[in-house]
């Protein structure tokens, strides 16, 4: 093995160093360069917003609903708009689908400004409402083609898109079902498939997963990231903290028509206070060694519950060193001890408050 | 997208049971039992001549035509109503007693003094009115080709049957129009079909109507194809009602089926532009305003007479204009006029108050109707 390290070492370099020095090095830096720009280029494409809502402005009679809202959806990114209950999220799709009418601001979707009548634009927009969309007259084959036929005039392509979906969505064997006959992990399949038959680049997802069972939601979930690796930009909002983390490059979290925040799951959890959360389950311990604990630097909250120590710490550097060597100062016995991250629901409830919404 | 907008929309009406059951079996039904019912009636109580007064004006001595329309229709085996020459003072005091049903005094006009409106009386202004017109036309014809004063046209003048269509009183059957209100009734209730079609296509309805709203087909276009579609099942379940009355039932609906299948036309363009303004004007979900649909044709129905033939009579004399906008009235009373008269202009009179009808309902949805984004959904 060290022979071979070595070999790998004295050769390859050499080489290298020669081919890049002697023989080609005009070449070769034209391609580096050739390669850079490409990747600039693309990296350009890829960060061009598809979705620009600029100072969007949306009362209801004396609620404000969105208050100088601004929101920019990147081509190929997903997107997770978050917030609590009548923080503005529907109230923002709606505006952005043209449904609903607003005081101020402007929407551009595909650098054009939308509209009712921009036809082009929907055309390339697919939506899964947070509401089963689906006619319950229509066989699951049958709702699947009609909404396609709202977009695809060719019968053929049509046809081809259905399967399409149906495939997509795993279903298969329910073609001839009525949508009364599916369970609700199927029927929410069976509204995705409605929404995307069409095959549209930009799509929005209102809480796509309400009311589904793991398996299905997972399945949902893993279509979702197959659709943006086919190249469609996201929209999704959802309470599922678990969904988002797992999801979207990049969140935005809104609250009373306001955007509070903005960035990806890292940055989000950087901006907040927490820095870890550890707990303790200790064999003993007496309250003059608990009060030494909670004296320990960065520590934002304490509990006791029982044998069970909850602590969180703010961001700073040693908090875990610092309460091991207490713990071994003081004798301290334990069974279990483990730390973690804050999680997105951690920074959702830190940013948007614990009080009850509705 | 027209095409396939309408064969789905066709689809799913057809798929609605409890929809059909309203605008087709429902009217069956009742068809069925109004028959068992008036079965008997028709037997026993045939048509029953009644007593009027005539007052012996010099207009009335002067016009001999119109004593020989009396005369006519006064005599034979199926006369409609018996009548004496009388004084205004006595004419007065029967009615007063119900001796007799209504006294006509001709004066400038004739006036048809009555106690009460009901089936006889309608007959009686019908006859007046048929009289009027018909003479009208004659005087202008010979006023301006006086050498068409023929003895064919004289004769023709002189016939009770040109200014009515009595024929023996064949037509004299007044429970018929109890199976022609159902047929008002019918077309009402199809208006659910249009508003169900409608309601689809809002976004403000819910889910379906927003995805509906948002894809990239246009919606005045989703709109044309849907009526289209509604139209034709409407007009087809009318047509489905209309067979099984003539041909199960045997009601008699007079000889015009081109009349006939004007007002069911004209019935149905009433219900389609009635189920958009339910659709449009109304906040709910489709089964409050199937709701509303059925509890407005239930009321019109009732104003036409479905439940009590008089209501018909009693909301004509005192509510002429409820009269006029009540759209099962008004198909009713053409039905009816197609059965009883000869002379078509009451059938035009009242499909033109259907037209206007619908054309005002249409009016008053089409700022909705047009809306394609709302306050908030």
């Amino acid at each position: 093995m060290e022979k071979e390290t070595k070999k790998k070492v004295t050769i390859k370099p050499k080489k290298e160093t020669k081919k890049k020095v002697t023989i080609k090095p005009k070449k070769e830096t034209k391609k580096k360069e050739t390669i850079k720009s490409k990747k600039e280029i693309k990296k350009k494409i890829v960060k061009k917003p598809i979705v620009e809502i600029k100072n969007l402005v949306k009362n209801y009679k004396k609620v404000t609903a969105l208050d100088d809202f601004n929101l920019e959806i990147k081509e190929g990114e997903i997107l997770g708009l978050l917030g609590p209950n009548g923080s503005g999220k529907t109230t923002c799709i709606n505006c952005l689908l043209s449904l609903i009418t607003f005081d101020k601001g402007m929407i551009k979707i595909f650098d054009k400004e939308m509209s009712p009548e921009a036809y082009d634009i929907k055309s390339k927009i697919g939506v899964i409402f947070q509401d089963v969309a689906v006619f319950n007259e229509l066989t699951v084959l049958e709702n699947i083609d009609y909404f396609c036929g709202l977009y695809i005039s060719d019968h053929k392509l049509r046809k081809q898109y259905v399967e399409e979906a149906v495939k997509f969505v795993g279903l298969e064997e329910f073609l001839k079902f009525r949508p009364k006959q599916l369970s609700g992990g199927l029927l929410r399949r069976l509204n995705i498939a409605c929404g995307i038959a069409h095959k549209p680049s930009l799509i929005f997802f209102d809480e796509p997963t309400v009311g589904v069972d793991p398996q299905s939601r997972n399945k949902i979930l893993e279509g979702i990231k197959e659709l943006n690796k086919k190249g469609a930009t996201i929209l999704y909002t959802t309470h599922y903290m678990e969904e988002v983390e797992q999801l979207c490059d990049r969140i935005v979290i809104i609250d009373k028509g306001k955007e509070i925040a903005n960035g990806s799951k890292q940055e989000l959890k950087e901006k907040i206070k927490i820095g870890e959360k550890v707990t303790i389950e200790v064999l003993e311990i007496n309250p003059e060694q608990y009060k030494k604990i909670s004296k320990i630097k960065n520590i934002l909250d304490i509990e006791q519950i029982g044998n069970t120590i909850n602590i969180v710490f703010k961001n700073g550097n040693h908090n875990l060193d610092t309460l091991i060597d207490l713990l071994k100062a003081e004798d301290i016995k334990y069974e279990r001890f483990f730390s973690e991250r804050p999680t997105l629901n951690d920074v959702f409830l830190e940013m948007t408050g614990k009080e009850l919404r509705d | 997208m027209f095409w396939h907008v309408f064969v789905n929309q066709f689809k799913m009406i057809i798929r609605r049971k409890e929809m059909l059951f309203w605008v087709i079996f429902f009217p069956v039904i009742l068809a069925t039992f109004f028959n068992l019912a008036f079965s008997n009636l028709t037997t026993q109580e045939q048509f029953k001549s009644f007593n009027i007064a005539v007052i012996e004006t010099e207009n009335y001595q002067q016009d001999n035509n119109f004593q020989g329309l009396l005369n006519q229709l006064s005599t034979g085996k199926n006369k409609i109503f018996n009548y004496e020459i009388s004084t205004e003072v006595v004419a007065l005091e029967k009615l007063n007693n119900n001796e007799i049903t209504a006294y006509l005094n001709y004066q400038d006009k004739i006036e048809i003094v009555v106690n009460d409106n009901n089936s006889n009386v309608s007959i009686l202004k019908g006859i007046i009115d048929n009289y009027y017109q018909t003479s009208s036309m004659f005087t202008t014809i010979i006023s301006y080709r006086p050498f068409l004063e023929s003895e064919e046209l004289m004769t023709k003048f002189n016939s009770p049957s040109t200014f009515f269509q009595g024929e023996e009183s064949k037509n004299t059957d007044y429970t018929v129009i109890y199976f022609y209100t159902l047929i008002g009734m019918a077309c009402l209730y199809s208006a659910s079909f249009s508003m169900f079609a409608i309601n689809r296509l809002e976004a403000n309805s819910g889910a379906k109507g927003a995805r509906t709203s948002v894809s990239s087909a246009p919606k005045y276009k989703m709109i044309l194809s849907s009526l289209l579609a509604t139209f034709i099942i409407q007009f087809i379940s009318l047509l489905v009602l209309l067979a099984y009355l003539i041909f199960i039932l045997k009601i008699n609906f007079g000889n015009n089926l081109n009349l006939i299948l004007l007002v069911c036309f004209v019935g149905t363009i009433v219900s389609s532009m009635l189920g958009i303004f339910v659709s449009t004007l109304f906040k709910g979900n489709v089964e409050k305003k199937t709701g509303i649909i059925i509890g407005y044709t239930m009321v019109c129905s009732f104003l036409a007479g479905m439940m009590f033939i008089d209501m018909k009579y009693i909301v004509a004399d005192k509510f002429p204009i409820l009269a006029n906008i009540n759209p099962v009235n008004l198909i009713t009373d053409s039905l009816y006029a197609i059965y009883y008269y000869s002379e078509p202009s009451r059938v035009f009179i009242n499909v033109f108050f259907l037209l206007m009808f619908a054309f005002v309902l249409f009016l008053l949805s089409i700022n909705s109707l047009r809306r394609k984004r709302y306050d908030s959904i």
